[in-house]
């Protein structure tokens, strides 16, 4: 009685903060709590004139659907590879770029380039599908007038299936190297300078100042983003592909986001949508839930 | 740091620190200098990396600029941009700041709660049906309130606030300000740099968004650029029974490449400006203490 | 910063009023179509047409533009799914027209047929053609008669040809020798390798032609010419094409086009606007194109090409003699009613104003614009003010479609001639109707063929091979094309063909 009443004091005193609170709860209520609901049409037929309540249940007729579909193995690999592809490759680069810009003397080329690096973060994939028309079309392209100069053939990068997949990768890598780089150079720049100078004192090389001193103190920030990645690995980057992609490469390119565009979307099947959706859902927070705890266990590091 | 003569070692260190440095520049600036370099390119040229200035050609964008659908996706873009970051910076602001304060009752609860749509998300179809029934579709509205929220700016903000020093609530608090008056006067003006770090993602993800207004707008004068840009690269919706364009001085790359440059030059006029913040802003925020 | 908000949301609001959301009552019919003219703006709020329309047939319509394409089937996808159809839409999707169906959301439009007793008679009067929108004996579309499908062929620069000495060729042989000349003799002559012999690129729009299960309408020709163009072969006994040896071989001369780098080089991810903008500016020596197309590029391309000239290649003979540029559909625009409006007693308004759209001042209103001021009859002949500007013209008549029909006079009112800058000049409307003449094959009953559970992987399945054939990423020859074969019984292709099998005998489309 005591403590509820205090609990009620409390709460009163900071109505302000609550009333502050309320659009944005009420956003996160309407636009991701309410779609959750909604999600129940995965387990259903659904008909738009019977509403997301009154369509009749089928249970997990369209999970299996794609599970037994032609493509399901492909889609999966694919999705898989790419994701990974993106994870392993393009960690390395931001981290030196960022021991770099952290151990170069140049005040100047430092701001520069982060300026630059920065910047393609910034640009949508259909810009940068603009950009990569410039630099890899057969015909008038930047990389293939290069290979014509030096008497080679030119390649269609983005229509060949053995060129699709390093194109994704590299573009990922061009756009998101220096903003992923942010994170590592503010690890780095949180490290004690002292231990720097105490290394310095006792002759270590720069290179082994990078090595003993800078590459441990970004560890916990490596496993941050590794995390993250990890938790949404079944996104190999929907909105990249779905610009980039074409028919001769969906061997190597489709990944179960476009399939879900194309089959539920383009193709109108809208349980069959949701069914994917929420299987990449569960998958996702399943995998982010498990990393996390190991993370915690190996590193004391955590997401949330 | 204090540097000792230098080792040959760490000389070479050095070199080859700035050499990759020079080499991160060259390999970012190069795509879009070309870029540039396309979309001046005359009638009949060949495209290259260096084209001399008297030679540039204007034309791609003299006919873009002369399209009047163009002018009207640019406003599109601007009024969705601008209402897009008043109406996310608004309630990211006056979420993120109760969350802040350790002593909410609750807080965790809503702390997860929020967290929980960061990690789960119902996809496209779901949310599709309840921007319907709040008979949000072909309104600016479905697009803006959408995505209204980031967790992830959310939380950066929530810990920004987090980091400021409480004295200075508490003097405000002891001089009889309530919360309101705290939020505006004291954290807000405090708070520049994030403002406008977070106000400046929330604007960028406002310009470039295309997948939204595809899904939730129909008619056609509403679009935005990057709709256009997309029509334009793809030809999606060239036409098939079109009776009659303006005469086209300029090769089709010129055009495209055009179109990239124009939809990129405001986020290029923008960008320098809060640049220097962001990195502030974001190094704060991001590192979990 | 205060107004800027308030900007915003009258903008929205206005938006919202647009939609054709707020339309209730018998007499507020909301209307959905395709643009008509992708590249000039929806008409707006205030379209003289609306007043008209509220003053003539005392409707008040609100019109909604669809993009054309995917973008506009999803549209209707979204909205069906929301239960938010409108009133009187354009189906252009068979998929999505089966989906619509099968969850109830058509209404029936045979109640509708007798209160439009003129526009009957004048095009719902085809029992096939209506049958192809009758589901269990419910009549759920207005199935348009054609109106410009069979408008594509191949044009040549006959200019560069009689610069090389060439003969026009008419065998697919030929065609392909002279294809050869025009990539690597500089038939421009500016000394630069950068021409190619044929412009086509991978397309699916059915507004025009039925594409078939393959590479699109681009390449029907060379399937026709080895007589296995669309998707189904109607003599007996019945199969897929896919399955017959000359579709291999056509495709196996695909694939010596692209080997041979006579096809433009970034074929395969170009789009018909690509494809457009090169041939006006003169780097293809021949190309696919719709009449219409090359109407709208003909200005262009005089401006980019002074002296060419243009001519339409007969479709091309294969091996056997056989030769068409492809299968079309006899059925035009499709349009539905929702059930949604049916029920609100909507219907005898919709039939008003599409009988009003179908001849009269109606007709013209939507086709053509305001008399004496969008264009002037002469002889019968609505003859275009062309110095009104196309963006005005193309947003006045976005609704045209409900009121066309591709009469005589309507053709030679919107393909006229067309007068290039030194004197000479194209009739566009004899070209159309020289096109039309191009062997082409009905396979209207392809229409009448329900979507198998997985088409989207089957129609994948079967263009990604054919791509990867054709473009040498993986070899054509006896092991590798049995393994494609093979692999569409692993799609349940068989059930689908054995199912198209009964539903065209059953619709009477095979003897």
């Amino acid at each position: 009685m005591n403590a509820a009443h205090r609990l009620g004091q409390q709460i009163w005193r900071h109505r302000v903060l609550y009333l502050m609170l309320l659009p944005g709860l009420l956003y996160f209520l309407v636009f991701r709590y309410w779609p959750l609901w909604n999600a129940q049409i995965a387990f259903k037929d659904f008909q738009p004139m019977l509403g997301v309540w009154g369509s009749p249940w089928v249970g997990g007729q369209y999970f299996l659907e794609f599970f037994n579909s032609y493509y399901f193995s492909q889609l999966l690999t694919n999705t898989l590879v790419i994701s990974l592809a993106k994870i392993v490759l393009g960690i390395p680069p931001a981290i030196l770029l960022a021991i770099a810009l952290h151990e170069t003397g140049r005040k100047f080329l430092s701001r520069l380039v982060q300026t630059m690096s920065y910047l393609p973060h910034f640009l949508s994939w259909v810009i940068v599908y603009g950009i990569l028309l410039a630099m890899l079309s057969p015909s008038e392209g930047l990389v293939n007038s290069g290979l014509k100069a030096m008497g080679l053939e030119p390649i269609a990068f983005l229509t060949t299936a053995s060129t699709f997949q390093p194109v994704v990768v590299i573009s990922e890598i061009w756009k998101e190297t220096g903003w992923s780089a942010i994170l590592f150079l503010a690890a780095l720049l949180s490290i004690n300078p002292v231990l720097y100078e105490a290394a310095a004192m006792d002759g270590a090389s720069r290179w082994q100042q990078v090595r003993h001193i800078s590459l441990p103190g970004v560890m916990g920030v490596l496993v941050l983003v590794v995390l993250l990645k990890i938790g949404s690995i079944l996104d190999a980057g929907f909105q990249q592909i779905f610009v980039l992609y074409s028919l001769p490469v969906y061997s190597v390119g489709d990944i179960i986001d476009t399939w879900v565009y194309r089959q539920g979307i383009q193709n109108f099947q809208f349980s069959l949508a949701t069914a994917v959706g929420l299987f990449k859902g569960v998958i996702g927070l399943v995998l982010i839930v498990i990393a996390n705890r190991l993370a915690q266990r190996f590193t004391g590091n955590s997401l949330y | 740091m204090v540097r000792k003569a230098m080792s040959r070692s760490d000389r070479i260190f050095e070199w080859g620190v700035d050499a990759f440095l020079v080499l991160v520049l060259i390999v970012t600036f190069v795509p879009m200098w070309y870029v540039a370099m396309v979309s001046l390119l005359p009638f009949g040229q060949q495209a290259s990396l260096f084209l001399a200035p008297w030679n540039w050609s204007f034309e791609a964008y003299g006919q873009l600029i002369g399209q009047p659908a163009i002018w009207r996706a640019v406003l599109n873009s601007v009024v969705l941009t601008v209402g897009g970051v008043l109406v996310s910076l608004t309630l990211t602001v006056m979420a993120a700041y109760p969350l802040s304060r350790r002593e909410l009752p609750g807080r965790g609860f809503f702390v997860g709660l929020i967290l929980f749509t960061f990690l789960f998300n119902a996809g496209l179809i779901p949310t599709f049906l309840v921007i319907k029934d709040l008979g949000l579709l072909n309104s600016y509205w479905a697009v803006l309130l959408n995505g209204a929220i980031s967790v992830y700016n959310l939380l950066v903000m929530k810990t920004f606030f987090q980091n400021l020093p409480e004295s200075l609530e508490e003097a405000a608090r002891i001089d009889g300000a309530n919360d309101w008056q705290i939020l505006w006067h004291v954290i807000l003006p405090l708070s520049k740099p994030i403002l406008l770090t977070i106000g400046l993602f929330y604007g960028v993800a406002a310009w470039n968004n295309f997948f939204e207004p595809i899904l939730f707008l129909s008619d056609r004068s509403l679009m935005p650029l990057p709709v256009v840009l997309r029509d334009i690269l793809t030809g999606i919706n060239a036409a098939e029974y079109v009776e009659g364009t303006a005469a086209q001085a300029a090769p089709a790359e010129a055009l495209k490449m055009a179109s990239v440059v124009l939809i990129t030059l405001p986020m290029l006029l923008v960008y320098p400006w809060i640049q220097r913040y962001f990195t502030k802003g974001v190094l704060i925020g991001s590192v979990k203490e | 910063m205060h107004t800027g908000r308030k900007l915003l949301s009258t903008l929205a609001v206005a938006a919202l009023a647009a939609s054709g959301g707020l339309a209730q009552g018998g007499n507020d019919i909301s209307i959905a179509l395709y643009a008509a003219n992708p590249e000039a703006p929806a008409p707006p709020a205030n379209w003289e047409t609306y007043q008209i329309i509220r003053d003539r047939l005392g409707i008040n319509v609100r019109f909604t533009m669809l993009p054309t394409g995917a973008d506009g089937d999803n549209r209707i996808g979204a909205l069906a799914a929301a239960n938010d159809l409108p009133d009187l839409f354009e189906v252009r999707n068979p998929n999505l027209f089966d989906r619509l169906v099968q969850q109830g959301q058509l209404g029936s439009v045979g109640d509708l047929l007798p209160l439009m007793p003129k526009r009957k008679i004048f095009r719902y009067n085809d029992t096939k053609r209506n049958n192809l929108v009758t589901v269990n004996g419910v009549m759920y579309g207005l199935q348009e008669p054609v109106s410009l499908s069979r408008q594509y062929a191949i044009w040549l620069r006959k200019d560069w040809l009689d610069k090389l000495g060439l003969k026009e060729p008419s065998t697919l042989e030929e065609f392909f020798a002279v294809a050869k000349a025009f990539t690597e003799r500089d038939p421009d002559g500016n000394g630069r390798n950068d021409t190619f012999g044929f412009g086509g690129v991978i397309d699916y729009d059915t507004a025009g032609i039925l594409p078939g299960l393959g590479l699109g309408n681009h390449f029907q020709w060379v399937y026709g010419a080895y007589g296995v163009a669309g998707t189904w072969n109607y003599a007996t006994p019945f199969a897929a094409n896919v399955r017959d040896p000359n579709f291999r071989a056509a495709t196996e001369f695909i694939r010596r086009m692209v080997e041979a780098k006579v096809i433009d080089s970034d074929w395969a991810t170009l789009r018909r606007a690509d494809l457009r903008t090169r041939w006006q500016q003169g780097r293809y020596g021949m190309f696919f194109e719709s009449v219409g197309g090359l109407q709208a590029g003909l200005r262009n391309f005089d401006a980019n090409n002074p002296k060419a000239e243009l001519v339409m290649l007969k479709p091309l003979r294969g091996p056997r003699g056989r030769a068409s540029m492809g299968t079309f559909s006899s059925a035009g625009w499709l349009f539905v009613v929702s059930k949604r409006a049916i029920e609100a007693g909507k219907g005898p308004a919709i039939a008003r104003l599409l009988e009003w759209a179908n001849a009269g001042s109606g007709y013209y209103q939507l086709g053509f614009g305001r008399a004496g001021h969008h264009f002037n009859l002469v002889d019968k002949v609505p003859v275009v003010n062309t110095a009104i500007n196309a963006q005005e013209r193309g947003s006045y008549t976005q609704m045209r479609w409900l009121a066309l029909d591709g009469n005589t006079f309507e053709l030679q009112g919107r393909y006229p001639r067309f007068t290039l800058s030194d004197g000479r000049f194209y009739v566009v409307h004899e070209l159309m109707q020289q096109a039309w003449k191009g062997g082409w094959i009905d396979r209207t009953g392809d229409l009448a063929v329900k979507a198998a559970p997985n088409q989207a992987d089957i129609d994948r399945y079967i263009a990604e091979n054919l791509v990867l054939f054709v473009l040498g990423q993986r070899p054509i020859n006896d092991n590798t094309w049995g393994q494609f074969i093979d692999g569409l019984r692993n799609l349940r292709f068989d059930q689908y063909e054995a199912a198209a099998e009964r539903t065209l005998r059953a619709a009477g489309y095979l003897r």
